[in-house]
């Protein structure tokens, strides 16, 4: 998933006092500069940083509660997953399916293998353009390595501007394609490229289909209603295509936020054990706060024994409600030591029941995160999610080709296309 | 003597009246600084120009290369084996210097042409005849000497380039020497670094 570009970022301005300073003088000599104001920003951030400083102590006893948590709970975790699993609790869990307090190895690589990445990004319709429509651009790399390196990266646009393609109609209701509706379109756009460059090779090597984000699509279950029935159905299609090629499927989340983990570790501080029942916490009647509070706003990295380079996590199975639609492709997680960080991966059910494809899987994603190491000294992102994305990215300069082309063309055909005068202004740019 | 046949070398990304850029067709494979190069086009005259810069870098102009390197086994050539991307990622550019073109009749003639070379166009690299046949005069040298953005050494890469064209290399080498002689007549410190790098070692004796 590509982020979209934020005009204006300021990476890279260094937020010093010796800045700021510098940014005063300079405003007094020169009237306010556009953009922040940055002496009222700097009171702020501030103040920010005291709270931080302040908290730091109790956030630090919290995590050392919360770390001892999961390991009491992984030290007996076939029978906390038990619990866990046939529990009422209102957070969503992920169980281990092997031993949590441990990390596993990478197994060695075979000489050669492939790996498929696909990414994404979209142009949302907007009322002020000339015209409504949207644009989804699926970008891959496949990248092979062994006794014939080679390389193919590629995008592919797909523009939609008629009214059944910029509408769901479900139940008699026209909804609108927008963000989260959007997101999933392209998700599915994704992984149908996927499927489809993965089917074109031979077989002859093992072959990886990585995709950026989570495998287990959300807005399939926070907006059901709002989907038409057989998109999930069609989602699905495509993970029946790359395992019935015989190749692997995963996806890749860097600096995860996930709380599965985390929610699974409740089970040692609960004091309403086995049910689990929240809704019904007897601590919380008692004391007025659950037992298992120092478990809130931890997430599942914070907790995860200690791994070595390019080492795993044990297993987890996530508990969400959804994972019932996804049948033979429920999704399974672990965390692996990426070097600057520890990156979740998520496959399906079939790869992760099978020893063999979930090593391979594993070890696949270990040497791309030694690939993506900056200097060769660390480990890094995956190169064929980095490339996958460089080709996907949809450019401020690229909307502006669009909307020239779609303009001329229109002119030629004798159809003169207007922006909103809000758009025009903007353009514009006049002071 | 077997005819050679002109070799691709790249596609045109950029002209002008007075230089093309143009992405060679492999990484790190553009012609060598000085060499001479062509572009044809149906029914315009054939561009003659010189390579004079060669740059590889990022496709992507955002996107620097980093040391990858893990001696003492992933160094040099094995990088690119172990991140076959880069050859996807990486290009290499080079600008040639307009020095002269064909014209309808066929004649050669030592100055700009009328167009530039058009976009997207195949660049490819003289063979040695065409080198002796755009060379036998040296005004060419004339606009590459006047211009103020040239430089002594593409100069004297040229004399160099046409000097190994010619069977009667010593003969050639001395004309040459006596043409830019006369063209910078008055400039005694550039007609010295000319001389100084294209003077074989038999000459210099």
């Amino acid at each position: 998933m590509c982020r979209p570009v934020v005009p204006g970022d300021c990476r890279g301005v260094p937020a010093s006092v010796d800045y700021l300073e510098q940014v005063s003088a300079q405003e007094e000599t020169n009237g306010r500069v556009m953009g922040f104001d940055i002496r009222t920003l700097g009171s702020q951030v501030d103040a920010m940083v005291s709270h931080l400083v302040e908290q730091s102590p109790r956030t630090l006893e919290r995590r050392r509660q919360a770390r001892n948590a999961y390991a009491q709970a992984a030290g007996r975790w076939q029978q906390a997953a038990r619990t866990v699993e046939e529990s009422t609790m209102s957070f969503v869990a992920a169980v281990p399916y092997e031993d949590p307090s441990r990390s596993y190895a990478p197994r060695q690589l075979p000489a050669d293998y492939l790996i498929v990445a696909t990414d994404g990004s979209q142009i949302e319709p907007e009322r002020h353009d000339l015209a409504l429509y949207l644009l989804i651009n699926v970008g891959w790399a496949l990248l092979r390595y062994g006794s014939h390196a080679v390389a193919q990266l590629g995008s592919e646009p797909t523009l939609r501007f008629r009214d059944e393609e910029l509408e769901y109609h479900v139940n008699g209701r026209r909804i609108p394609i927008r963000e989260e509706l959007l997101a999933t379109l392209r998700s599915l756009f994704e992984r149908k490229k996927l499927a489809d460059l993965l089917l074109t090779l031979d077989g002859t090597h093992p072959a990886l289909g990585l995709v950026d984000g989570s495998l287990l699509d959300l807005t399939l279950s926070n907006r059901r209603q709002e989907l038409p029935p057989t998109l999930i159905q069609e989602l699905l299609s495509h993970f029946d295509r790359v395992r019935d090629g015989g190749c692997l499927l995963a996806s890749y989340i860097s600096c995860p936020a996930s709380r599965e983990v985390a929610n699974f570790a409740r089970w040692a501080l609960c004091s309403d054990l086995p049910k689990m029942a929240c809704r019904d916490c007897s601590s919380q009647r008692l004391r007025g706060v659950p037992d298992c509070h120092p478990l809130d706003s931890q997430i599942d990295t914070a907790l995860l024994p200690a791994l070595p380079p390019y080492h795993r996590s044990a297993l987890f199975s996530p508990l969400q409600r959804l994972q019932e639609r996804y049948g033979q492709h429920r999704i399974s997680c672990f965390y692996l030591n990426a070097g600057p960080e520890l990156a979740r991966i998520e496959v399906p059910l079939w790869v992760a029941q099978d020893p063999d494809r979930l090593a391979l899987t594993h070890s696949i994603i270990a040497d791309q995160c030694r690939r993506g190491g900056y200097r060769g000294a660390r480990p890094g992102y995956p190169p064929a999610l980095i490339e996958a994305h460089e080709q996907a990215v949809v450019t401020i300069q690229d909307r502006q080709v669009l909307e020239m082309l779609l303009e001329r063309r229109s002119a030629q055909q004798g159809l003169v296309l207007q922006r909103s005068a809000k758009a025009i202004s903007k353009h514009m740019k006049a002071v | 003597m077997q005819q050679q046949v002109a070799e691709r070398a790249g596609e045109v990304i950029a002209a002008s009246t007075t230089e093309f850029t143009a992405e060679a067709l492999e990484l790190h494979s553009a012609p060598p600084f000085g060499s001479f190069v062509k572009v044809i086009e149906p029914k315009r005259p054939t561009i003659y120009a010189l390579v004079s810069y060669v740059e590889t870098g990022g496709l992507d102009p955002t996107r620097h290369a980093v040391a990858r390197s893990r001696p003492p086994s992933i160094v040099d050539e094995e990088i690119y084996v172990q991140w076959p991307e880069l050859r996807d990622v990486l290009r290499t550019v080079f600008t040639a210097r307009v020095i002269g073109h064909i014209d309808a009749r066929g004649a050669v003639r030592h100055w700009l042409p009328p167009f530039p070379a058009s976009l997207h166009f195949s660049v490819f690299v003289c063979t040695t005849e065409e080198i002796q046949w755009f060379t036998r005069r040296h005004d060419y040298l004339a606009g590459l000497i006047r211009d103020p953005s040239g430089t002594e050494e593409l100069t004297a890469a040229a004399i160099r380039t046409a000097v190994a064209a010619h069977s009667d290399q010593p003969d050639y080498l001395l004309q040459a020497a006596r043409s830019v002689a006369r063209m910078l007549a008055s400039d005694y410190i550039r007609l010295h670094l000319i001389l100084q790098s294209i003077a074989s070692e038999e000459l210099r004796q």
